[in-house]
């Protein structure tokens, strides 16, 4: 984020305390993201943490927008375009989860949100071989977000699985990436 | 794989807001089955009433596509528990109204003749005799009778280890051909198709969801069937 534009953001410790806040006292939560936005409703980062919130209450359509919103004010906000192509994806938008990830792409090979894209483009197309490779080496570069490869985890099961290359691993159940959003949301991760 | 139900059918409404009729066709057929459904119970719950299962379903449909167009998706109550009601209550209301000079004249033949007309300029080709346009005519009409069998055979799924005439070779490469043959028809043409015999939908039903007229659905409707009369021909 430019250095003018940081009055339009809600200070890193702000947005700690709000995440602290929500974590443990769910009561409420919207009314407290939805408060802080409206001092700061240019902050991308309330929105991915709104968007992320409202996709746990199953409100999907707002999740959406919301999330939509934090990529249109920061567009190289890495971690909240994943997510929104994820969040497509899971919509059975296909098409669009790829069109949201196209500038992913263009993020150093040594980046591990670039590995993951490639292995959901892999798997999109039923490439398990390959989606398999992508995602393992996106999991080993993977030290910023332990909870996000929890869930390529899942994934990765699924593609041995349809490979027929053993059981999935945990015997976990499918849950969504979004779901652990507001565990990988900490101040100033815009990657501005 | 990774698709959830729920938020497909939320990007279904996301999609929808501000311009429903946009996507209309699309939540249309994505409910058409839970209607059908509906349609089903309450034909077998009044089946001495003496009414078609089709014009049960037709008003099954007619409650679908007002849910759809009152429908607010960013209230949080779940489409199929505001539209079920309202389904309901258009059959009930519906099949209350039906005189019996109407059952008479029920979907069934509503639909033969709707088909027909819509069949007969597609099929009325200029250097053609009088009996090749009634052996085109007729081969037309055979394909909808094909269509339909799919639908009939969702509906009664009989227990039967008999083999019977759909089972031979040849009438399944003829399925396999006809289906293959709607998924490359141009996408309303497909959508006609599969709604008018797939979900027994009435062209007056698709029109309403397709923001078109009737007398168009109809036309679009005999060019498809020509458009699939066509491909099997060449397929020989």
């Amino acid at each position: 984020m430019k250095e003018n534009d940081m009055s339009k953001l809600c200070s890193d410790q702000d947005l700690a305390a709000l995440v602290e806040d929500i974590r443990g006292d769910d009561s409420g939560d919207l009314d407290k993201i939805d408060r802080e936005l409206r001092l700061f409703p240019e902050d991308p980062r309330l929105h991915f943490l709104r968007g992320s919130t409202l996709a746990g209450k199953q409100r999907a359509i707002e999740a959406h927008q919301a999330l939509q919103k934090a990529v249109e004010l920061a567009p190289d906000y890495t971690l909240a375009r994943y997510q929104l192509g994820f969040f497509e994806l899971t919509s059975g938008e296909a098409d669009r989860a790829l069109s949201t990830w196209g500038p992913l792409l263009q993020l150093p090979i040594g980046n591990y949100l670039r590995r993951f894209v490639e292995g959901l483009t892999h798997l999109i197309r039923d490439e398990f071989g390959p989606a398999i490779e992508q995602f393992e080496a996106g999991m080993a570069l993977n030290g910023d977000n332990p909870p996000m490869n929890h869930d390529i985890g899942l994934l990765l099961a699924e593609c041995r699985k349809a490979l027929g290359g053993g059981a999935p691993q945990n015997g976990d159940d499918g849950e969504s990436a979004t779901s652990f959003l507001l565990g990988q949301l900490s101040p100033g991760t815009t990657h501005h | 794989m990774i698709a959830k139900p729920e938020r497909v059918e939320a990007a279904l409404w996301r999609n929808a807001l501000g311009n429903v009729a946009a996507v209309r066709g699309r939540i249309f057929s994505h409910y058409a089955r839970f209607a059908r459904g509906i349609a089903r119970d309450r034909f077998l719950a009044r089946r001495s009433d003496n009414h078609e299962i089709g014009d049960v379903e037709q008003l099954a449909y007619e409650g679908l596509l007002q849910a759809i167009d009152r429908f607010e998706p960013l209230r949080t109550i779940p489409f199929r528990a505001f539209a079920r009601p309202r389904i309901l209550g258009s059959i009930s209301n519906g099949l209350g109204k039906y005189s019996e000079a109407i059952a008479n004249a029920g979907y069934r033949r509503r639909t033969e003749r709707e088909r027909l007309k819509s069949l007969i300029p597609a099929s009325s080709g200029e250097a053609d005799s009088a009996l090749q346009q009634l052996s085109r005519l007729t081969a037309t009409l055979a394909i909808g009778l094909i269509l339909e069998e799919w639908r009939q055979g969702e509906v009664e799924q009989v227990g039967t280890n008999e083999p019977n005439a759909y089972d031979t070779l040849a009438w399944k490469q003829t399925e396999l051909l006809l289906r293959g043959a709607i998924d490359d028809l141009p996408a309303t043409e497909a959508f006609i198709v599969r709604q008018h015999y797939l979900n027994g939908v009435s062209f007056r039903q698709i029109a309403a969801a397709l923001d078109l007229s009737t007398g168009r659905v109809s036309q679009l409707h005999g060019r498809a069937l020509g458009r699939l009369h066509g491909r099997l021909e060449k397929a020989g």
